[in-house]
């Protein structure tokens, strides 16, 4: 077995959405694609890493904050986001608790352009720690599919230990959804790594609070 | 055999005997009396007590007498250290009974080791060494005894404990690794290392550096705790660890070479082969002792092998190492360094090297630390010492998450300091690679005027210089050639190219290069579509029927009539006018060209659109128009009426990828029966199906899991493509000059953080003024093939290779008739020569004094 077989994934995603239908949380589950990797020593290897959005949005309840000058601000309100102007962020005051808290609160941050190269002065490293530093948004674009483009985005990053886990999906979308999201997050993992499909132990599919399924 | 020499040594042994006939006897006996105790441990049992009660009535005595006099007896101190030897050798066999001893002796060299001499305190010591490498007494007890020894101030002992922790330990992790063990020895040298005793942190930080690089304590807890010794109040022990961090590089290659020269010495010159016939020899050939010979030298080559695989592997894989990438918290390490940085009042070395650290460490984690590069501005200068050290360090300290107005008036300062026209073509060498690297890794601080203004030192006649400012342009035609002016910007890969602005990001939608594999799946298929078109060429839309005839080459068998009846068929299509149902909202002659158009380009799409669409569209004409052919009912079952069928029809195709070159093949074939027949109305149908199947491509291509071979033809188009992309760059494929083809490539910005800046890079090709000695060196080292300067009769006299054939001509004995013949000759010649010379002048004006002289004498 050489690569991942698509009705093998077709079947555990139909199982996990079936369990997750069949005993109903109080939220929608998200689905998890779990990742172990093999002959790869992470103390000797170049630690991957490397962002793809996906096609449909894993997590859209994913909370976003949106750092933004005036305009950016009044759009951010006019779509329901959550935004923080110049004020709010010195306010801050390079305080490392508060920043903490504001890289805690959210998932993922925007920046227009004057704000973000101010962010480091103003906040200080706490973002940068948390792996959260802004993404530019420029006037030109527009600020919802900036947003939704954001909430797309999946992560994948080594770090000490040969396992990963990433959301590439939930209980609420079709069927179809979820295959193509595990589709393209294996893909782009698998083109990332050395040796490709070789360097993949084992791959596993779950639902938050569902059973995990085996499919590779 | 066990009385006697029992008896024997038990009479010399005895208390009295030891007064009496001295020490000399009990010396000579002991390590025989060892040596049998290892053969038969229980004879022995009397001698071992009485030893033993020997030792710790000694060990009382020599105590008593140190209390009193300080410098006690030596000989006393050496009987001491034999016996404790003796019995520490003998401890393995006599568990019980010398269960105490290994205690004993610990406490001994614990409690008062300063008191001791020192060849006792040695002889102890090894005594000890013994006992803990025959796992009597554990490590983890005597690890804190062997570090106190260690700083004694005993230079010997000093080597001896630190040799024997480092083997101990690298021993303890050859086979596999305790971690629980590593932990609890790690807890007592960290906690040694923390303390405020500089000694002794000291030697605990040497070993911890020592077992890292020898890759046996490799983990981060090793790692942090070398690097929170930069924070150790004794200046000392924070200079070693900035230097054990520095230097790791460097040592780490010396180590390599090391290892190599030493021990490769003779397998490195030539490349090591093992033969098939040596390794048969070595099990089969010869003697038992001849073979376990010649299997010990193919264990030795094959253990070379490995070596020198193991080596040139790592060479390749250029790991760029450093113990500073486990640091846990990288941020408050610098924070905190660079605080006792701006605070400390070192030397200039040591603080060189903290800014180094702290650079290395900001660059390796992207750290933000603003204030850091004010504090570089004030030592940027060229006549600041070391200041290409410095600016490495700067470089170093850039990367892309630093806000480009943090760095920018540093960089305008090196800038303005180094490169003008006034300034040292050193200088302005080392400035123009400064700026080069860091607007590698922060384009955006380059402006226009700027540079542009520093590419004008592409004319210069510095070598250096000129090079640096090229190598400027080459950086600047790939990131942002719009920057240049257009003389400079050369044939750029992307004239947009533009820095990505600061905090963007730019994020895959898909596997990177994917693109490719699909492009080469059409481009593939393109190839055959390639000579159809050439056939199809007469009659532009012809070519669009071709599709629909490849299901007539399906039914090959039944080819001739098939053709008789489409073309039937299409002729009837004609006729009517499109008035069927599905193509109804173009009129077709108006679209004609269009749509020739149009097939033209979706030619790739026809190649793809396989056997059932074909037959599906087809069948489309024919339902909706004639449904004459009544051997095509098997597929009309589900495909006659809708395009949404044909969409899972073309769902299908994509699964069946396989025989497409057969097809082709028979395509070819049917492009000629093709031509036979015009069908506008499946060529409609197609343009549909492919419109349907582009939008179906997108979300459903195969089943989509790309697998092993296709990351590996990825891999290799993408390599194609830019190898083609390069040869555009350089003039299309101009041949005989691909030695020149060297494309620049700009590294990842992960790749930059991860590599240390090398200062030597910062000055490639300047010249350094050499001092006197160096240029002594170099013109002597000119001379020394040449021999001391002599006459050069002298030399001749010298040589060797016996005489010349004048000499033998001297020397030969002639026959007394040649001799004289000899001298008549020469007699002649001799008054030949006098007689010309007369006659021929020679000097100034010749022809007219030769000529006056003729005429007088004719006078």
């Amino acid at each position: 077995m050489s690569k991942l077989q698509s009705d093998v994934l077709r079947e555990a995603i139909s199982q996990v959405v079936g369990d997750s239908r069949e005993k109903k949380r109080k939220f929608t589950e998200t689905v998890e694609l779990q990742i172990g990797l093999k002959n790869y020593d992470p103390q000797k290897d170049k630690r991957f890493s490397g962002s793809v959005k996906l096609p449909h949005i894993p997590r859209p309840k994913m909370k976003v904050c949106m750092l933004g000058d005036a305009q950016h601000v009044e759009e951010a309100e006019k779509i329901g986001l959550d935004y923080m102007d110049v004020e709010g962020l010195k306010k801050m005051n390079k305080n490392k608790k508060l920043v903490k808290k504001l890289a805690k609160k959210y998932h993922a941050f925007l920046a227009s352009e004057a704000i973000i190269k101010q962010i480091p002065r103003l906040l200080g490293p706490g973002l940068n720690k948390a792996g959260k530093f802004p993404t530019l948004v420029t006037h030109q674009e527009s600020l919802e599919s900036k947003v939704n483009e954001t909430k797309a985005m999946v992560k994948f990053q080594l770090k000490k230990v040969l396992c990963m886990g990433v959301a590439v999906g939930n209980c609420a979308m079709e069927e179809k959804q979820i295959f193509q999201n595990v589709q393209l997050s294996v893909n782009f993992l698998v083109s990332l790594l050395k040796k490709n499909w070789q360097n993949v132990r084992c791959l596993y599919l779950k639902s938050t609070m569902g059973k995990p399924y085996r499919v590779f | 055999m066990m009385p006697s020499p029992a008896a024997a040594s038990a009479i010399l042994l005895s208390p009295e005997s030891l007064s009496a006939a001295g020490r000399t006897a009990e010396k000579l006996s002991l390590p025989a009396l060892q040596s049998k105790m290892k053969c038969d441990p229980e004879g022995y049992e009397a001698e071992l007590r009485l030893l033993y009660r020997l030792f710790e009535s000694s060990l009382h005595l020599f105590r008593h007498q140190s209390a009193l006099r300080p410098s006690s007896d030596p000989s006393l101190a050496k009987d001491l250290g034999d016996l404790a030897m003796f019995l520490a050798h003998v401890t393995p066999f006599y568990p019980d009974k010398l269960a105490n001893f290994p205690r004993q002796m610990a406490d001994l060299l614990r409690v008062d080791s300063r008191a001791l001499p020192s060849s006792l305190r040695c002889h102890l010591a090894q005594a000890l060494i013994l006992l803990v490498n025959r796992k009597i007494i554990d490590i983890e007890e005597t690890l804190e005894l062997f570090m106190d020894l260690q700083i004694l101030g005993d230079r010997t002992l000093r080597k001896l404990a630190f040799s024997h922790v480092v083997h101990n330990i690298r021993r303890m992790n050859q086979k596999h690794k305790n971690e629980t063990k590593n932990r609890k020895l790690q807890n007592i040298l960290f906690l040694m290392l923390q303390g405020e005793e500089e000694q002794r942190a000291k030697r605990s930080l040497v070993i911890l550096c020592d077992l890292h690089r020898r890759r046996v304590w490799f983990d981060d807890r090793t790692a942090n705790a070398i690097c929170t010794a930069c924070f150790h109040s004794s200046s000392r022990i924070m200079i070693s660890a900035l230097s054990f961090l520095l230097g790791y590089e460097q040592i780490k290659e010396e180590d390599d070479s090391e290892a190599s020269s030493s021990e490769d010495d003779t397998t490195s010159q030539q490349p090591i082969t093992l033969s098939r016939e040596a390794i048969y020899k070595a099990n089969h050939k010869g003697t038992a002792a001849s073979k376990k010979k010649k299997k010990a030298k193919l264990q030795r080559v094959i253990r070379n092998m490995k070596r020198q695989q193991r080596i040139t592997s790592q060479s390749n894989s250029s790991s760029y190492y450093s113990p500073l990438t486990h640091l846990k918290d990288a941020q408050g390490f610098a924070e905190k360094l660079f605080s006792r940085l701006q605070r400390c009042n070192e030397r200039f070395e040591d603080r060189m090297m903290m800014l180094k650290v702290i650079a290395r460490t900001v660059g390796l984690h992207r750290l933000i630390l603003l204030n850091f590069y004010p504090f570089l501005q004030k030592y940027v200068q060229p006549h600041q010492r070391d200041v290409t050290d410095l600016l490495a360090a700067a470089v170093q300290a850039c990367h892309d998450m630093v806000p480009p107005d943090a760095v920018e008036p540093l960089f305008k300062q090196i800038v303005n300091q180094f490169v003008h026209d006034r300034s040292r073509t050193e200088a302005i060498a080392v400035g123009l690679n400064v700026v080069r690297e860091i607007c590698m890794r922060m384009p955006l601080l380059m402006n226009e005027d700027l540079l542009q203004d520093l590419v004008l030192y592409k004319k210069s006649h510095e070598k250096a210089v000129s090079s640096a400012a090229r190598s400027l342009i080459t950086l600047f035609r790939e990131i942002c050639p719009s920057l240049l002016v257009k003389k400079d910007r050369g044939r750029p890969v992307n004239p947009k190219a533009r820095p990505k602005a600061y905090g963007e990001v730019s994020i895959a939608t898909d596997v990177p290069d994917i693109e490719l594999l699909e492009h080469v799946d059409n481009s593939m298929t393109d190839g055959s579509d390639a000579e159809a078109s050439a056939s199809d060429l007469d009659d532009e839309y012809d070519s669009d029927a071709g599709p629909e005839k490849e299901d007539a080459s399906l039914e090959d068998e039944e080819e001739a009539d098939e053709v008789s009846d489409e073309k039937n068929e299409d002729e009837h299509e004609e006729d009517l006018g499109n008035s069927d149902n599905i193509n109804g909202e173009e009129d077709d002659g108006d679209d004609l060209d269009d749509d020739i158009d149009e097939n033209t380009a979706y030619d790739e799409y026809d190649s793809d659109t396989k056997e059932d669409v074909d037959l599906s569209d087809d069948n489309m004409d024919i339902s909706s128009e004639l449904d004459i052919s009544g051997k095509k009912s098997s597929n009309d079952i589900c495909d006659d009426d809708d395009l949404s069928n044909h969409e899972c029809a073309s769902d299908d195709n994509d699964e069946i990828k396989e025989g497409e070159k057969a097809k082709s093949q028979k395509r070819k074939f049917a492009d000629y029966v093709g031509q036979l027949n015009t069908s506008e109305s499946s060529l409609r149908a197609l343009k549909r199906l492919t419109m349907a199947k582009m939008s179906q491509k997108a979300s459903d291509e195969t089943d989509g899991i790309l697998s092993n071979e296709d990351f590996q033809r990825i891999k290799e188009l993408k390599a194609k493509k830019e190898a083609k992309l390069v040869m555009v760059q350089q003039g299309l494929l101009r041949k005989g000059i691909d030695s020149k083809v060297s494309s620049f490539k700009i590294p990842s910005s992960e790749q930059l953080s991860i590599k240390p800046v090398d200062p030597a890079m910062l000055e490639v090709h300047i010249k350094r003024k050499l001092s006197k000695d160096e240029r002594l060196a170099l013109v002597r080292a000119g001379r020394e093939d040449r021999g001391k300067y002599q006459a050069r009769t002298a030399v001749k006299q010298k040589k060797t290779g016996g005489l010349s054939n004048r000499q033998k001509e001297h020397k030969k004995k002639m026959p007394l008739a040649a001799k004289r013949a000899k001298v008549a000759r020469s007699r002649q010649e001799k008054k030949q020569r006098q007689r010309r010379s007369g006659k021929q002048f020679q000097g100034r004006k010749a022809w007219k004094y030769g000529g006056v002289a003729v005429i007088r004498d004719k006078g």
